[in-house]
């Protein structure tokens, strides 16, 4: 249950950073482009349903043009066919009698004027003896007329005409080895001999090759529609690939087709979905059959589906490229923004929030801008007031050694006034004089190390006179660092301590050296004494615990000094301190070497300088 | 935004080649549908024994999309000449050839045939050649046409001991005369018929039927279209006496001569499917070179004078139309 809920918070959690990782313009132009495509799609299926139909309705009503035309065509020839067989009958057969009278001549003359469509016009008696026949030719010994199909159904039906099915003319021999297939016309006739009535049969043979010709031409286009004719029972009598049906090589759905009613009709044939309009031809029953495939419309329509795919395209690149600069224009304002804030989460703070685009992208802007605006004058007032602080601090650390100087010099003062050392002490006024004109500094903070030194060297001439000289001191100052800056009041409280925890309670002669040099960036003022010293536990402690009880002094420290360094140069400044007991200890002061300058000056002192 | 870039170019290269695709499409289907050229060499082929014949040529060709052109021809007297017109049709641009080959046996020489047919493809058609199989053919059963031919008369004549037979046993170079001959021969085996003579196209073209021969045969035996008709011309001369004559053959003098009962019995093998048989095969060649090469047999009819006007065999016999 457990690894199925974390499943699925898996995939959730992934789709919805899949979801956040696409981009406004992104999520616009995909929706846009979907619904483009969905609407593109649906119009053009739409249009092509109704071009298919169109074209089905079109193609149905052109075959059956076509049929009729073809119908109209064959049914003018059999009409025909059944004038010249009036004609015979009523024209001739009913006037002559044929005891003494021919009708030879006039059937010639019949035959001549229609040869075109026919083979030959006979007249038979009810015996199947031939009467006449044009064009004049042998029959045949076995011609037996009597015995053929159309005889028997002119005898038996002898009111109307009768259509046969094509057969191959078998009555007259034709010594140019020619054979004609032929659809014989046949009715019944009274023949007249010697003023006696008689039943005859008269044949007019109609050339097949006239109806195939007929037909044919209706089966001209190139195309896969086509029509054939059967007779009312379905026997093919056109069709045009009859050769192939008669050599099995073909097949037609004819004895199927001939039960459809006129009109149009969809079927399944030989794995092949095909429309079918028959139209009968009147008076012989016989049918015309139009055959179409539907693959047909389907040829038709693939230069119509070819052109479709190419509008959805076409429809679909411009829907695109509309998109793409329609979501662009919508998302470039909101995206200018983003990357604005962006910019301003990375740390730079002074770059300007995005302001423009649309009303409501605009008033976010605006919003986003006065926020920011806000957030950096709060910070500019917490920097300031950070500075102020320090400022304060560092105004405190200085007013705490100012009584602490004057307490010990009016103290060594009093003594030697007491003691009537009034050299003495003209020369520890003036020196004091000078240390307060140095410690003033005219208000400022930083001075030059010369400065330091010199302050440094007025309090040691006090001292020296105080302790009558038990110990010696030496200055040895690299003059490059002279000119550089310091903060006030460094030196003498570290030369304070050598004297107090050094060398006032040394057996020998204590000695103090006062070093100061230059090294890479950085200089080094050096205090070292060979007094005490002390362990190195203590010497760990020295600057870090700041409410240390002393033993002597006024109470300031080592490491009021090096959190005043600190404080104006930065963190990597300050002292140093090494010492081992019996071997006395050097403190060393850090500081940055900086040139003094005005300007210098009131940065350090404005707390704008950290190195 | 990147990732934009990509689905977009995507996208448009799709459509792109959407659009291509259409293009290829429409263009393609404004171009002419291809045809195949192919020739076709029979032996006299104006003759009207090939109308059939050509019939099934035409329709196959309208049917396959095949371009025929059907070589007009005299006598093919040797394979020398079928090699020349081989050439000639294919240097005039022929993709395949339908070929009757008037002699079937000289192995070198059909060596050459195929070297002048090269890449074009060549199809048998009426005779076979020997070893069969080297080219695809498109023929009648010929063996089995000679034996009917052995049944129709052994069925005519209950009596066959003793009886003299002449045989017109047409190009016995030709393959499918031979096998014809086979036929008609393995089937009289026993019957007691006594072969008198029997001669070939060649023979007879250069000297003619002696009376002597046709005064002693009592029944005449044609394997070949122009040799029934040759028995027929020889029968319809008053000298000669009349005799039963079985034949083959299928042009429309045959037919007529069958119709007036000068032939017993017609042999006649369909024609237009042969035409029509061998253009399909041979585009289906020329369409998809790989598809395998297969022989294919046409039917033919047995015809005696009182069965030709059968529905099925008049369908057969007689072209539709003149």
């Amino acid at each position: 249950m457990n690894r199925a809920r974390k499943i699925f918070s898996n995939k959730k959690s992934k789709y919805e950073s899949r979801r956040r990782s696409y981009s406004i313009q992104m999520t616009i132009s995909i929706s846009f482009t979907i619904i483009s495509v969905c609407s593109v799609c649906f119009l053009s299926i739409m249009l092509y349903q109704q071009f298919v139909n169109k074209t089905k309705d079109i193609t149905i009503e052109r075959t059956e043009q076509v049929l009729n035309q073809a119908a109209i065509n064959l049914e003018d020839y059999l009409r025909n066919m059944r004038r010249i067989s009036d004609a015979m009958y009523y024209s001739v057969i009913k006037d002559k009698d044929l005891g003494y009278e021919s009708m030879g001549v006039e059937m010639n003359l019949l035959y001549e004027a229609n040869k075109d469509n026919l083979i030959s016009i006979a007249c038979y008696t009810n015996e199947g003896q031939l009467v006449a026949a044009a064009p004049v030719a042998n029959e045949k010994e076995n011609a037996e007329a009597a015995k053929r199909e159309w005889f028997q159904e002119a005898m038996g039906q002898m009111e109307n005409f009768h259509f046969s099915a094509p057969h191959v003319q078998n009555l007259f021999d034709d010594p140019s080895y020619r054979y004609y297939w032929v659809i014989s016309l046949s009715r019944a006739v009274e023949l007249t001999n010697n003023g006696k009535s008689a039943l005859g049969v008269l044949l007019v043979d109609m050339n097949y090759s006239s109806i195939e010709q007929l037909l044919s031409k209706a089966n001209k286009a190139k195309t896969s529609e086509y029509l054939y004719l059967t007779d009312s029972a379905g026997e093919i009598i056109y069709h045009p690939k009859q050769k192939l049906i008669y050599a099995d090589l073909y097949q037609e759905n004819n004895l199927e087709a001939v039960r459809y009613d006129d009109g149009s009709h969809e079927e399944m044939f030989d794995g092949e979905r095909r429309l079918i309009t028959v139209k009968t031809i009147s008076y012989t029953g016989w049918k015309i059959v139009s055959v179409t495939p539907m693959t047909s419309f389907q040829m038709g329509l693939k230069d119509m589906r070819f052109f479709m795919i190419m509008l959805i395209a076409l429809s679909l690149l411009t829907l695109v490229v509309i998109n793409q600069l329609v979501s662009g224009q919508i998302a470039k304002p909101l995206q200018k923004l983003n990357d604005s804030v962006k910019e301003w989460e990375t740390g730079n703070l002074d770059s300007d929030i995005y302001v423009g685009g649309p009303i409501e992208v605009e008033h976010l802007g605006r919003a986003l801008r006065a926020t920011v605006a806000q957030i950096r004058q709060m910070m500019q007032d917490i920097l300031v007031e950070q500075e102020e602080k320090r400022k304060s601090e560092l105004d405190a650390l200085q007013s705490q050694i100012n009584p602490h100087f004057l307490y010990n010099t009016l103290d060594s003062i009093v003594w030697m006034i007491e003691g009537e050392r009034y050299q003495d002490a003209v020369f520890m006024v003036t020196q004091l004089a000078s240390l307060f004109r140095i410690s003033l500094s005219r208000g400022k903070t930083v001075i030059r190390v010369e400065d330091e030194l010199k302050h440094a060297e007025n309090y040691m001439n006090i001292q020296m006179v105080r302790y009558k000289d038990i110990f010696r001191v030496t200055f040895e100052i690299a003059p490059e660092i002279l000119s550089c800056c310091t903060i006030k009041l460094v030196v003498q409280p570290l030369l304070e301590n050598a004297i107090y925890y050094g060398v006032e309670h040394m057996d020998g002669e204590g000695e103090i050296l006062v070093k100061g040099y230059q090294q890479n960036d950085d200089i080094y003022i050096e205090v070292k004494d060979n007094g005490l010293g002390m362990p190195e536990e203590e010497v760990g402690q020295l600057l870090k615990d700041s409410h240390r009880v002393r033993k002597r002094g006024s109470g300031v420290g080592l490491i009021n000094v090096h959190n005043r360094i600190r404080l104006c140069f930065g963190e990597a400044y300050g002292l140093e301190i090494e010492s081992a007991p019996d071997e006395g200890t050097t403190v060393r002061i850090h500081l940055p070497f900086v040139p003094y300058a005005e300007e210098t000056r009131d940065k350090l002192e404005a707390g704008k300088q950290q190195i | 935004m990147n990732k934009n870039r990509i689905y977009f170019g995507c996208l448009i290269a799709v459509v792109f080649a959407v659009i291509a695709y259409a293009s290829y499409g429409m263009l393609n289907r404004r171009q002419p549908e291809k045809l195949y050229p192919v020739s076709v060499i029979v032996d006299n082929s104006s003759s009207d024994r090939w109308f059939a014949f050509r019939e099934g040529l035409k329709q196959a060709a309208r049917d396959h999309h095949v371009q025929l052109n059907i070589v007009s021809t005299g006598e093919l007297p040797d394979l020398e000449e079928e090699k020349v017109l081989i050439e000639r049709e294919k240097e005039n641009g022929a993709q395949g050839i339908i070929i009757q080959m008037c002699e079937s046996d000289k192995d070198k020489l059909l060596t050459q045939m195929q070297e002048a047919a090269g890449i074009v493809d060549i199809l048998l058609v009426e005779t076979d050649v020997e070893p069969e199989g080297v080219f695809p053919a498109v023929i009648p059963d010929n063996y089995e046409m000679g034996r009917m031919i052995a049944v129709s008369l052994k069925e005519d004549e209950k009596k066959l001991q003793g009886k003299k037979i002449g045989i017109l046993s047409g190009n016995q170079e030709r393959l499918s005369q031979k096998q014809r001959l086979d036929g008609f021969l393995k089937e009289m085996e026993g019957t007691g018929a006594e072969i008198i003579w029997e001669i070939g196209e060649y023979e007879v073209m250069q000297t003619a039927l002696t009376e002597e021969q046709l005064q002693n045969v009592e029944i005449l035996i044609a394997l070949e279209n122009d040799e029934t008709e040759r028995a027929v011309d020889y029968l319809l001369e008053p000298e000669t006496p009349s005799c039963p004559l079985y034949g083959v053959g299928c042009s429309e003098k045959n037919v007529y001569y069958l119709d007036k009962k000068l032939i017993d019995v017609l042999i006649v093998p369909n024609e237009f499917h042969m035409g029509y048989q061998s253009v399909a095969v041979m585009a289906a060649q020329l369409q998809d070179h790989v598809a395998a090469r297969r022989d294919s047999m046409v039917n033919f009819l047995v015809v005696r004078p009182e069965t030709m006007y059968e529905e099925d065999n008049q369908k057969i016999l007689f072209p539709l139309v003149q």
